[in-house]
């Protein structure tokens, strides 16, 4: 359980995001500048608001009225950067043994043999990031991502750097991923399709001001309309392409 | 031949190099999180020694570390030593003349880095010295390297700055750029020659490392 009601003034707009999400995949749509990064950042604790209060399953992340903030590293929020930011310098293997480190140092090599077993990059243990594909390299951050064990998922523009066809393909699988997880997930697009095929709920944010979340066949019948309105009926039935 | 010179300007080129290396980073990495014009200014304090004369550092030096100065006079009055025309005077001489290089290596090699990796790390749970020291700064080793090769390289061939403060004394103070000078001064060709070809050599040697380790890393598995 997520709850998020927080201000932060940017250069173009004032961030006004206020969420409420259970576990399930809420997807946050909105196009690029919109603000979504920030305030996936502000709830990593990457980023401080102005002002506001962040909750997550009845933990005080950030109160500014209480002047709490939590360091990035006591949110228990894995963060799935849009450029995966794997460390450049390490293996494959390393980078995922470095999510482990809540572990004892003794089972971290078999957690992380299992968990490159299980999003199929066992043959790039050896290997460092930059000559991995992007697929790869999106497996492999969330191998890492998963092995932090993490209380709250943000994924950000997780498929923006892959081309379509990869797309297809990795969607489900991160869907997959997320839901046996368990976990409350929050995803951020600026791709109907993708927020579509992925969320279970989606809320719609539109220069740094977040409307209430709908489930996503609503968000889709209203963007299905708005398209039509403007004669671009088509690109919505993409959205199955998206297995969905 | 007299080897005193080279194996004078080496250590001190070797020992100010050290101290610029840490120092360079350590100035690169904090002043990026200062807030704008502390930041400003800093920058050009500490960008300024490379484009001022080195006699004009030399000066400055010397009216701080002078036998009859500020820092000079406490150094001579508590310790009895004298800061300035011993062979590590130069050593204050070269760091200052070389710090800006290393400085801005380091710090283009820090502003190169995504900022990402570095918040990923945090969100793993990794402390900040973890995330300094085994990811950003091997992450930015390339730049680093070619930072402290090029210092090294500057450090040999200081001249201005080093002459003011440690003068040159045969055999005690003299390095291979003021033997050079003096050399050519007391119309000693011959040798003089000697070591501005040394001198090249090395030098060359030394930017061929930096060209070296700053050629694109092809196939690393």
């Amino acid at each position: 359980m997520l709850n998020v009601d927080i201000e932060k003034r940017l250069d173009r707009f004032t961030l006004k995001v206020k969420l409420n999400t259970d576990n399930g995949i809420t997807g946050i749509f909105g196009a690029s500048g919109s603000g979504k990064s920030v305030t996936l950042k502000c709830i990593a604790g990457i980023m401080k608001p102005d002002k506001g209060i962040i909750e997550l399953d009845g933990r005080v992340l950030y109160d500014s009225s209480r002047r709490i903030n939590l360091k990035p590293q006591q949110r228990k929020v894995g963060y799935l950067f849009q450029s995966y930011a794997l460390f450049p310098d390490m293996t494959v293997k390393s980078n995922i043994i470095a999510g482990l480190s809540h572990l004892e140092r003794s089972k971290r090599h078999k957690r992380a043999d299992e968990l490159m077993e299980r999003f199929r990059i066992s043959h790039l243990a050896d290997k460092r990031p930059a000559i991995l594909s992007g697929g790869e390299q999106q497996r492999a951050a969330l191998a890492r991502l998963i092995a932090s064990e993490p209380d709250l998922l943000l994924l950000d523009e997780p498929f923006s750097s892959l081309d379509t066809m990869l797309k297809c393909a990795l969607i489900p699988m991160l869907r997959d991923t997320v839901s046996d997880y368990g976990k409350t997930c929050i995803p951020v697009s600026h791709d109907v399709g993708e927020v579509a095929a992925l969320c279970s709920d989606v809320t719609m944010l539109t220069d740094g001001v977040n409307s209430p979340s709908v489930g996503v066949e609503e968000f889709i019948n209203n963007i299905n309309k708005s398209y039509s309105d403007s004669g671009l009926l088509r690109v919505v039935y993409n959205g199955g392409v998206y297995d969905r | 031949m007299d080897l005193y010179p080279l194996l004078n300007s080496l250590r001190i080129a070797a020992i100010a190099s050290a101290v610029v290396f840490f120092a360079g980073i350590a100035a690169a990495y904090y002043i990026a999180k200062l807030p704008g014009v502390i930041k400003g200014i800093l920058d050009v304090i500490f960008t300024l020694p490379l484009v001022l004369p080195p006699t004009v550092v030399g000066y400055l030096l010397l009216r701080l570390l002078g036998p009859k100065r500020a820092v000079g006079s406490f150094f001579g009055d508590v310790f009895g030593i004298r800061l300035t025309m011993q062979w590590w005077s130069a050593v204050f001489a070269v760091i200052v003349v070389v710090f800006p290089l290393m400085y801005r290596t380091a710090r283009g090699a820090f502003e190169a880095f995504n900022e990402d990796i570095a918040s990923a790390g945090r969100t793993l749970g990794l402390s900040n010295s973890y995330i300094f020291w085994r990811i950003r700064i091997p992450a930015c080793k390339t730049g680093i390297i070619a930072g402290v090769v090029l210092s090294f390289a500057r450090a040999l061939g200081e001249y201005g700055a080093t002459s003011m403060i440690a003068g040159y004394i045969p055999g005690k103070t003299a390095t291979v750029s003021t033997a050079v000078y003096q050399l050519w001064s007391t119309g000693n060709d011959e040798l003089a020659t000697k070591w501005v070809l040394i001198n090249i050599s090395i030098s060359a040697v030394v930017l061929l490392c930096v060209n070296l380790v700053e050629r694109p890393r092809k196939s690393r598995v």
